[in-house]
Order: C-alpha cells, then sequence, then structure tokens
C-alpha cells in the first residue's frame, strides 16, 4: 500500500478510523469478544515495546503484569457482557507492563464499538507514570511544607520572615511569646516594631547586609517587646532565595538570651567584687605587714627603754637620800637621761600610729557576710574538689569591726586551713561562730589536717615564723595584731578531728538606735 | 636602802627578764616587798597575792595572757589590786570587767608605775576599810 493509495481511500470511514487511531497521542488498543489483540497504533508500540505484529492476536493479557493475568478474563467478559463506554478499574490503581517486564502506571478507557461482526473494545491507554511521579512529589513537598511548619512553630526561637523591606511576612509562635504580639498584628507590619529605643538604625542595617547576600550570625543585641521591656536576644539573619535564586527576603531567628545574659552580668559583676576585695586586701596587707614589723620594732626596743627608765628612777630616789654634793649634778643628769628614754618611746609610738591603721574604721558588719566573703576569697586557687565547707553561723550577729581587717584574719585562717589539709583525705573547714562573756563572739575556723605540733603551736604567733615553703611568716602574728586591735584575742588549739583550730574573739556591735 | 617599809608586796609578771629586774630594783628601793614571774603559770603555781597586795602584770606573756591570768585568779577569790600593762588599745572594758584598776599603756616611762601602784593600793585598802568596818582593829 503506498501513501496515495492511503490517501485517495481517507474518504473510506473505515480508513479514515484506522488513521485517527494510527495518531492518537495515547497507546490505543483494540481487542476482540475473545480478548485478543486486534488493533494497536503506532504509539502502543512506542509504550510498549513491542512490534506490532508480535501483539496483533495474541491475548490483551500480554499487556498487563503477571498477577492480574488470572482475574482480568473474567472482568474482560463481564465488560463485553454490558458494553458501556467507562473507565476501567475506577477507584484501583491499574498497571500495565512492558516488553522487558517493567510494570508502570496507567489510566485506561473503555469504548466498546458495535461491528457487523460483533462488538469489539477499543482501549485508550495513558502512561501516567509522570503524573503519579509528580503527585507523589507534591505530596511530599507538601509534607515537607508541613514538617518544616511544624519545626518552626514549636522551635523555642523567634523565627520570622521578612521581605527585603523588613514587612513581616511570618511570625512564629515563639516570636508571639518573646516579643509579645500575635501573628495577626505583625504580618504585613514593619519589623522595626520591635525595635529597642535607639536600634532602628542597626535593624536597617542588617536589613541592608542581609539584602547584599550577606548572613549573620549569633549577633547579641536588645530588642523591644510589646509591653515596653526589652529583651536580650542572639539574632542570626540569612537571606531568602526563590527558585530562580532571585533573593525575595530574609529569615531571622531570634532567641531569648536575657537570662543568660542576667547570669553572666551577675558573674562578671561578682568577679569584679572579688578583684576589689583582693585588692583591698593586699593593700591591707602591706601595711598591716609594715604595721606588724613597727610593732614588732616597737615593742623589742620598749622593753629595754622601760628597763632603761625603771633604773634610772630607782636610782635618782637612791641619789636623793645622799649628802654627796655631786649628788644633786648627777640627778640632773638622770632626769635628762629619762627624758631621752621617754623621747625614744615617743619616736616608736609616732611609727606605730603612723603604720598600724589609727584609722581602722570600726562599723557595724553582719559576722555570716564576712564569713562568707572570706570563704570565697580564701579559697580561690585552692584545690575546691573533695573540699566539705561547714558553717555553723547565725544571720543575726553583727560584730562592731573594720571590715577589711576582719576579713584579712578570716581569709589568713581559711588559707592556712585549705592548705594544711592538702592531701588528707577527708577535708572539712568549719567556720563556727558563738557568743562568749563580755558582749563578745568567738569565731572558730577549724580543720581535719594534721593538727599543729607542740613546737610550732608555740611559736605561731611570732613575726617571720613560718612553717611554708614560702610566705613571710607574718599572717597570724598580723591576725593576732588586728584581733587584739579590736580588742580581742586570738588562740590556736586542737579540732574535735585532731586537726588545727583557730579562734578568736569579736566584740558584738551595739544594737542599732531605733531611727528617730 | 629602803626608806620606809610598807605593807604590801607587788607581784610582778614580765616575760622579759630585764624589764623585770628593773621593776624589782625600782619597787625595792621605794620599799615595797617585790616578787618576780616570768609567766603566768608561775604566779597561779605559787602562794596567792593578798587583798593589801598588787599585781603589775604585762598583758603580752607566755601561753596565757595578762587579762586570763586575772579571770583565774578572779576565779580563786583573789581581790588583789592589779596593774595591766599593755602595747594595745581597747583593753579597757575588759579589764575593768575584771576589777583592774588602771591599764598603763605602753610605752609607758612617762606615767610613774609606781605612783600607779600605790594609788591602787591605797584604794583598795579604803575597799577593805568600807567593807570591814566593824574590825575591832583601831
Amino acid at each position: 500500500m503506498d501513501s496515495y493509495l492511503e490517501f485517495t481511500s481517507v474518504t473510506d470511514s473505515d480508513v479514515l478510523f484506522r488513521m485517527a487511531v494510527e495518531a492518537a497521542p495515547n497507546a490505543m488498543v483494540m481487542i476482540d469478544p475473545h480478548g485478543a489483540i486486534a488493533m494497536v497504533n503506532a504509539q502502543t508500540e512506542r509504550v510498549f515495546g513491542y512490534d506490532r505484529s508480535e501483539m496483533l492476536g495474541r491475548p490483551i493479557e500480554m499487556l498487563l503484569p503477571a498477577r492480574f493475568g488470572k482475574s482480568h478474563p473474567a472482568r474482560r467478559d463481564g465488560f463485553f457482557a454490558n458494553p458501556t463506554p467507562r473507565p476501567m478499574g475506577e477507584g484501583r490503581d491499574l498497571y500495565a507492563r512492558r516488553k522487558g517486564g517493567e510494570e508502570f502506571p496507567v489510566e485506561i478507557g473503555l469504548n466498546p464499538i458495535r461491528t457487523a461482526s460483533g462488538v469489539v473494545v477499543l482501549s485508550a491507554i495513558l502512561d501516567i507514570t509522570k503524573r503519579k511521579a509528580d503527585e507523589l512529589a507534591l505530596r511530599e513537598s507538601e509534607h515537607r511544607a508541613r514538617r518544616l511548619a511544624a519545626i518552626v512553630e514549636s522551635s523555642e526561637d523567634a523565627i520570622i520572615g521578612c521581605d527585603l523591606e523588613g514587612v513581616v511576612t511570618s511570625w512564629n509562635r515563639s516570636a508571639e511569646h518573646i516579643f509579645g504580639y500575635p501573628e495577626t498584628e505583625m504580618l504585613g507590619q514593619s519589623i522595626l516594631r520591635v525595635a529597642a529605643p535607639g536600634y532602628e538604625a542597626e535593624m536597617r542595617e542588617i536589613l541592608g547586609r542581609v539584602a547584599l547576600g550577606e548572613r549573620i550570625d549569633h549577633y547579641r543585641t536588645l530588642r523591644r517587646c510589646a509591653n515596653g521591656s526589652t529583651v536580650n536576644i542572639s539574632l542570626s539573619v540569612s537571606p531568602i532565595y526563590d527558585v530562580s535564586g532571585r533573593l525575595v527576603g530574609v529569615s531571622k531567628v531570634a532567641r531569648d538570651v536575657t537570662d543568660a545574659a542576667r547570669s553572666e552580668t551577675a558573674l562578671r559583676e561578682s568577679q569584679l567584687r572579688l578583684q576589689e576585695l583582693q585588692a583591698e586586701l593586699l593593700h591591707v596587707s602591706r601595711l598591716s605587714a609594715m604595721g606588724e614589723m613597727a610593732s614588732a620594732l616597737a615593742h623589742e626596743v620598749n622593753q629595754p627603754l622601760a628597763a632603761i627608765s625603771n633604773y634610772m628612777r630607782g636610782s635618782r630616789r637612791l641619789l636623793a637620800a645622799s649628802p654627796d654634793p655631786l649628788a644633786r649634778r648627777i640627778e640632773d643628769a638622770l632626769d635628762k637621761a629619762a627624758e631621752q628614754a621617754v623621747r625614744a618611746g615617743q619616736i616608736i609610738r609616732r611609727l606605730r600610729g603612723f603604720v598600724a591603721r589609727d584609722d581602722a574604721e570600726k562599723q557595724r558588719e553582719n559576722l555570716e557576710k564576712l564569713a562568707e566573703d572570706a570563704l570565697a576569697l580564701g579559697l580561690i586557687g585552692q584545690n575546691e574538689l573533695g573540699l566539705k565547707l561547714r558553717r555553723e553561723l547565725d544571720s543575726e550577729t553583727f560584730v562592731l569591726v573594720d571590715r577589711v581587717q576582719i576579713q584579712q584574719v578570716l581569709v589568713n585562717l581559711v588559707r592556712n586551713a585549705a592548705e594544711a589539709m592538702a592531701g588528707c583525705e577527708r577535708r572539712e573547714l568549719t567556720v563556727a561562730a558563738r557568743p562568749v562573756a563580755d558582749e563578745m563572739v568567738e569565731v572558730t575556723v577549724s580543720d581535719t589536717g594534721r593538727g599543729l605540733p607542740s613546737h610550732v603551736r608555740e611559736n605561731l604567733f611570732q613575726p617571720f615564723f613560718t612553717t611554708k615553703a614560702s610566705g613571710m611568716g607574718v599572717g597570724l602574728s598580723i591576725s593576732r595584731s588586728i584581733v587584739e586591735a579590736h580588742g580581742g584575742e586570738m588562740r590556736a588549739g586542737a579540732s574535735p578531728s585532731g586537726g588545727a583550730a583557730f579562734s578568736f574573739t569579736l566584740p558584738l556591735a551595739p544594737t542599732e538606735p531605733p531611727e528617730e | 636602802m629602803q626608806e620606809r617599809p610598807r605593807a604590801g608586796t607587788v607581784y610582778v609578771v614580765d616575760d622579759d627578764p630585764d624589764v623585770l629586774s628593773s621593776l624589782r630594783f625600782l619597787f625595792e628601793i621605794e620599799g615595797f616587798k617585790v616578787k618576780t614571774f616570768a609567766d603566768g603559770e608561775h604566779l597561779l603555781a605559787g602562794p596567792m597575792p593578798r587583798p593589801e597586795d598588787c599585781l603589775l602584770i604585762d598583758y603580752k606573756l607566755g601561753p596565757i595572757d595578762g587579762l586570763e591570768v586575772v579571770r583565774q585568779l578572779r576565779e580563786r577569790n583573789v581581790t588583789t589590786p592589779v596593774v595591766l600593762i599593755t602595747i594595745y588599745e581597747g583593753l579597757e572594758k575588759r579589764a575593768a570587767a575584771l576589777g583592774i584598776s588602771h591599764v598603763l599603756q605602753k610605752p609607758h616611762f612617762e606615767e610613774n608605775v609606781v605612783c600607779r601602784v600605790e594609788a591602787a593600793m591605797s584604794a583598795a585598802r579604803d575597799r577593805l576599810k568600807q567593807s570591814q568596818p566593824q574590825t575591832p582593829r583601831d
């Protein structure tokens, strides 16, 4: 058959039908009442991979997956018994089989055609592989979007979408919570609404930088909430691109770090306070070391001066009874020598007064607080692991002391105690206070170390006596001087565990006079 | 040489032996009987001073300080007047609580320690007379 013949026979309806089927974009398969393939078109060959000659006259089941092969003839007979045009297998997923055995999803329309020789069925078979894949992809992306939305909603961070002008396009639940504005109130509004006073310029700059494709990570800043309060946030801002790669907006993730900021501030403050206290202590201990040396010197020189003075007074009394004419001149000389001894004493007293803090500021201080500060300071640099602190203190005890000086005493004792227990298995440091006679309170710092050997105990309070490899050995001597300058006394003894216990007394502060 | 013998004994406690012997010298010239002790333990171990005697004691001593020595004496009902010598300030309150007549601040050479002791003894004698009016001694 040549093309011309074909063309000339276009008027023949049968030929016309065949040409239409042949040109159809879908696979078209005609079967006879016995299920044999009577006609296929070119698209069928392409879709199924068979040559026309391989299909014609064969049962239609060759184009079905094997698992449907058994039930299909019965269904087919059923259709022939009541042939109406309809889609096949409504509600079911239909699959066809290519020559290689590969299955693919299809949609099939059934069209019965009555001919002179009986009913035939022309089926249009649509390969829906791509459509199914698209549907699946769509479902998956919807699912992913829902999952992302759920993550965004449940995040503890505020997640905010904005366009390049800063107009809010999305506002999650945490954003509502942190900033206090509901989503409905913020959508379509400028993000500058949450700018803390003085931070508008910064927010504009961030938007500008991100609009140029920059990212901003964990930037600490301040924002304003609906109720007017401010919130410390850690901010990350990234650009949002659309599918074509065009920059269309920015996403902001803001974490509320107010609590973290607060504890950081508190930490910084207490570190500063510690540093101040340390500086103060260092200053005082230098002064006290000098004062202690002056004291020791004064004491040492005072004794012989006192002896000189006594001898001279005695000698002068002896001379007074003497009739010797020279006696008057000797008396005069002895008086002058006594005056010089007094002068030497005055010089020493001035020296002491100059160095020892006569300006000691005695104030009403809470003993428990003094002890807490001293523990904090005294344990700096000590191995606190495994060190047990016990406090037997009363928050209502007030003493009349120079705070820095008494702190120095306590720090000194706390350090000594901690150092005495280095390497001990049981390490317990106790600071205790109890009232004693004469409106005094006795403070005891005890440890569970090895205790004080008697030769050490005898010399403990001597200036420049030390058992430590480093150190001047003036700590306890200064401590005792400070305590005594407060009218108290200090002694060393043993703790119940056999460790050392240092006690000192301090005057209780008089009760505060009632306010006028 | 003893100008005029006196009734009371001066008990001197000081841990500096040179100071101790200078005080003995001074008080003996003034006509007092003197007993010296290098620390409080020795004083407490011997016969107790009487009410008409006087105790001149340094605050800073060996193992037990001057105030503690006086406290222990008071516990034993020793009412002897006491003059305390100290380099520290602020002991007055505790001293007064123990009935110590006078606290002598070091350096004390300007002040006549003998006068202080005499004053303490005379005040104690006055008190004794007042508390024992019926004594048919005079």
